[in-house]
C-alpha cells in the first residue's frame, strides 16, 4: 500500500485534490468525516466531550451543536487543544482500522490518500510515502469559506 | 505570527506543496502530476 498524506489549511482545496486522486483510482480516507462520526451520540468521544464541555453544547436531539462548540473553542486555544486531545486519538484509531481493512481487501499495490487537516501535528505524515500540502492565499480561502457559508467574516475565518 | 510559523512548518514537512489560488482545472493538472509521481 502506498500512503499519500494530503493536508493544508481550511478551504485550501485539499479535499477537492484528494477527490481528484480518487478519480485516478486512489482510495481516500477523510479524517473530517471520521471526526464527525466519532462525536455522534453514544460514541466514546461524544461522552468525553460532554464530560468536558457540559450538556449546554448539545442540541435537543443530543447531537453536539458544532456551531456552539466552534464558538467556544475558536475563542479559547486551550479549549481547542483539549477538544483535539479528546477527538484525535479516536480519529487516528479509526484511520488505522480503515488502513488495515484496505490492506486486507486490496493488498499492497493500492494507493491510499489520507486527507487530514492536522496530518503533521498528529504525526501521521511520518507514516506516509508522500506528503502533499495544499495551500491558498488567505483572502482566497476566506472568500471560499464565505461562499460555502462556513464563516461570517474574516475574523471568524482566521480562527478556523 | 503563529499562522506564519504553522505554514512554514507544514511546507517544511511536505514533499510537494501545491498553491491552489486559481481554478479547479489548475488543481486537476497538479493532481495529474502527483499521480504520475506516486
Amino acid at each position: 500500500m502506498k500512503l499519500v498524506g494530503v493536508t493544508g489549511p481550511i478551504a485550501s482545496g485539499k479535499t477537492s485534490f484528494a477527490a481528484m486522486l480518487a478519480e485516478k483510482g486512489a482510495l481516500v480516507i477523510d479524517a473530517d468525516a471520521i471526526a464527525r462520526d466519532v462525536v455522534k451520540p453514544g460514541k466514546p468521544a461524544w461522552q468525553q466531550i460532554i464530560n468536558y464541555f457540559g450538556e449546554d453544547i448539545l442540541q435537543p436531539n443530543r447531537e453536539i451543536d458544532r456551531r456552539k462548540l466552534g464558538e467556544i473553542v475558536f475563542n479559547a486555544p486551550e479549549k481547542l487543544a483539549s477538544l483535539n486531545k479528546i477527538v484525535h486519538p479516536h480519529v487516528i484509531a479509526q484511520i488505522d482500522r480503515e488502513l488495515e481493512n484496505i490492506e486486507r481487501q486490496y493488498g499492497n499495490g493500492q494507493i491510499v490518500v489520507v486527507d487530514v487537516p492536522l496530518l503533521i501535528e498528529v504525526g501521521l505524515h511520518k507514516r506516509c510515502d508522500l506528503v502533499v500540502v495544499v495551500t491558498a492565499d488567505e483572502d482566497i480561502r476566506f472568500a471560499r469559506l464565505l461562499k460555502q457559508g462556513l464563516c461570517k467574516g474574516a475574523n471568524e475565518g482566521s480562527k478556523r | 505570527m503563529k499562522a506564519q510559523k504553522d505554514k512554514e512548518k507544514l511546507e517544511e514537512e511536505a514533499d510537494i506543496v501545491i498553491k491552489n489560488n486559481t481554478t479547479l482545472n489548475a488543481l486537476r493538472e497538479k493532481a495529474e502530476e502527483v499521480w504520475l509521481r506516486i
